[in-house]
């Protein structure tokens, strides 16, 4: 049983074979593409949980790959020069879509890909503290009981603890959560504070925490 | 290239050309006076003669035709001799009287009036009706009036000149203050651009020769800048070139450094992680530098609660030998961990090299008593801060101070990227002692039933801006 799919879509062979060596080790199936078109051939062949996309492609811009990718609601963890994303992309929905500044400590590389597949990933136990989350039976147990949480509302505690300490701001979970589609400015919110209120009810009240200025995290 | 900057107070150009205009105007004023003056004083003699000459000239016709009885001139002020062949004045006429009809005249011995200085003097040679040459006619028109009237030109004249002079020097300066200011102005700009950013503020006046001056000037600013981002950018790519198989090298040293564990002899192990540890220093290197090179790009940073005291244990982990001091209390702050640890390990490396050797460096991290800031504080017994250092810090760019400066100066970016403060004191012999500090985290929480973050739609965007200051 591997820990999930992973396309690495990369044209510098030592670096591919790097990082797919690297990504074996740690329990996943790793495929490999050398150019834009032969990943998105290998997307529509086999499903994949995760592609790890290098901008910078023999065959034209990674960016068009990765939306591409996006809209076929593929995970896609960008690899890229620093500064990268932002000079060339105004309108690139870079919160959509995390990404790795080259050149990155491998072990960084690897923590990142953890973190997307757990927030990817069923059949796991998210744990922070004394609160465990089940990611599919939508589950959170603590001290003070069990409680089921609705869909959009373990979504979001899905992506905060498969993240823990990261902040995510309200563009970023629109983003990740609704992938498209543009809320009402206040859901994220909304949800928010529905998922305090059930989660206070088995006695848990500081695991998701509002950062002021920047957004959301479970600590 | 050294240049003498221009001494301030010295004679400035608006100066020295409100002076040069002033003196122009006085050359032209004096000029002007003196030729008006001397013009019409002899335009004044030529009148005065041309009367006196008709005048005598008439009286000698009346006393050759013998006309006795009828008076000579009409003008009391006019004065008329007749003076005999041997000199003596015959009438000193004051032509009011006539002259007597007689071939031999009476000799009056009166004193001859002055007929110079103030008078226009005319002669002619005094025939009787008989055809006899009795003497000289001589005939003196008055010139008081003519002089006065000169004289009240010349004041006239000299008066218009001086308001003239004065109006000149002052329109002159009001234009060339009008002309030069924005001369000034655009010098003051040029003093104050940027070298990190060299661009004019906006030029506002007029389309004159400042104005073609100052476009100029922005062309080539812009030039400039253009030419140096290329070149940024031009590097930034050498640096990723480089930073990619180093990547592969690093790895791969590392990998062969933890299954050769038992295999290897001492040597080769030793030799192996020098290889390591000179890898791994180059990836950093290439990262400050694609840091300061790509710098100005809005970088995303990526917020999380970040332990202070982890990053600098991790950071410290790979400089054995380097005192590590955590004291009492949480350290924790919103913060970019992948940045806040170059913030650190940039600190640390240097302190390292400072020391020259890592047993001289101390890390301390703290949150002040009140919790509201937290800081990492890098302390070595080194020479204490160079000028490159200093420049790095806390000079508005970075002048090419060697690594070291590189380093610092992406310290001072990141953290002031990240809301924080960075401080260096040093004391001769004393070693440097710099201290980050951060908004602790403690501030940030905004959980008092507070959903709202406020982050709005840019909260994702690092504007450095979040996390309050203080102090």
């Amino acid at each position: 049983v591997t820990r999930g799919r992973i396309l690495v879509v990369e044209d510098d062979v030592a670096l591919a074979a790097l990082v797919t060596e690297e990504l074996e080790v740690a329990g996943y199936e790793v495929q490999r593409a050398t150019t834009g078109s032969e990943g998105l051939g290998e997307v529509a062949l086999h499903p994949f949980d995760l592609v790890l996309l290098d901008l910078n492609l023999p065959d034209g811009d990674g960016l068009e790959v990765a939306e591409r990718l996006r809209d076929d609601g593929v995970a896609v963890l960008m690899m890229t020069a620093r500064g990268d994303v932002e000079s060339r992309v105004a309108g690139f929905d870079a919160g959509a879509t995390d990404y790795v500044p080259k050149p990155f400590d491998v072990r960084e590389l690897l923590a990142r890909v953890h973190a997307r597949m757990r927030e990817r990933v069923g059949g796991e136990v998210l744990e922070r503290g004394d609160v465990a989350y089940e990611v599919e039976t939508r589950t959170v147990r603590a001290a003070g009981g069990s409680i089921t949480l609705p869909p959009r509302e373990a979504e979001l505690l899905q992506l905060l603890m498969a993240h823990p300490g990261r902040v995510f701001s309200r563009a970023d979970i629109e983003h990740r959560l609704h992938q498209g589609e543009l809320p009402a400015s206040n859901t994220i919110q909304v949800h928010v504070s529905q998922l305090r209120r059930r989660l206070a009810e088995i006695g848990v009240r500081t695991l998701v925490r509002t950062v002021r200025g920047r957004g959301y995290t479970v600590p | 290239m050294s240049r003498t900057p221009p001494r301030r107070g010295s004679f400035n150009l608006r100066t020295r050309l409100s002076w040069l205009a002033l003196a122009t105007l006085l050359a032209t004023v004096a000029g002007l006076v003196v030729a008006t003056d001397t013009a019409f004083a002899a335009f004044q003699r030529r009148e005065l003669a041309g009367v006196a000459e008709r005048e005598v000239e008439r009286v000698a016709t009346m006393v050759r035709s013998g006309t006795p009885g009828d008076r000579f001139v009409q003008d009391e002020a006019t004065r008329l001799q007749f003076v005999s062949a041997n000199g003596e004045v015959v009438l000193p006429n004051t032509g009011a009287a006539a002259l007597p009809g007689v071939d031999a005249p009476t000799v009056h011995r009166t004193p001859l009036p002055d007929l110079e200085g103030t008078w226009m003097v005319a002669q002619r040679p005094w025939r009787t009706p008989s055809g006899l040459t009795a003497g000289t006619i001589r005939l003196a028109v008055p010139m008081e009036a003519a002089l006065a009237t000169r004289t009240a030109l010349r004041r006239l004249l000299i008066l218009t000149g001086l308001a003239a002079l004065a109006a000149g020097f002052a329109i002159s300066y009001v234009t060339l203050r009008r002309a030069l200011g924005p001369l000034q102005g655009l010098a003051r700009q040029a003093r104050d651009v940027d070298p990190a950013d060299p661009r004019l503020v906006e030029y506002g006046g007029p389309a004159d020769e400042v104005g073609v001056l100052a476009d100029g000037l922005a062309r080539a600013l812009d030039g400039i800048r253009a030419h140096r981002d290329a070149e940024r950018e031009r590097l930034a790519d050498v640096a990723h070139e480089l930073a990619a198989p180093l990547t592969v090298v690093t790895h791969h040293l590392r990998r062969l450094d933890a299954e050769l564990a038992s295999d290897a002899s001492d040597r080769n192990r030793e030799r192996l992680r020098a290889a390591l540890a000179a890898g791994d220093e180059l990836l950093v290197s290439s990262q400050d530098l694609l840091t300061v090179l790509r710098g100005d790009l809005d970088e995303r940073l990526e917020w999380h609660v970040v332990d202070l005291a982890d990053v600098a244990a991790q950071v410290v982990s790979a400089y054995p030998g380097v005192h590590l001091n955590v004291q009492e209390g949480e350290a924790t702050a919103i913060l970019d961990p992948v940045r806040t640890r170059q913030i650190v390990r940039n600190l640390v490396r240097n302190a390292v090299r400072a020391a020259g050797r890592p047993d001289g460096v101390r890390v301390e991290v703290a949150s002040e008593p009140d919790g509201r800031r937290v800081r990492v504080v890098v302390a070595d017994d080194g020479p204490g801060l160079t000028p490159e250092e200093r420049e790095a810090m806390f000079g508005r760019y970075v002048t090419g101070g060697g690594s070291t400066g590189l380093g610092l100066a992406v310290v001072q970016r990141l953290v002031a990227a990240q809301g924080g403060r960075v401080d260096a004191t040093s004391e001769p012999g004393e070693g440097a002692r710099f201290v980050v500090s951060f908004a602790s985290a403690q501030t940030a929480w905004a959980d008092d039933g507070a959903d709202d973050p406020g982050d709005g739609i840019d909260a994702d965007h690092a504007d450095g801006s979040g996390s309050a200051r203080t102090g």
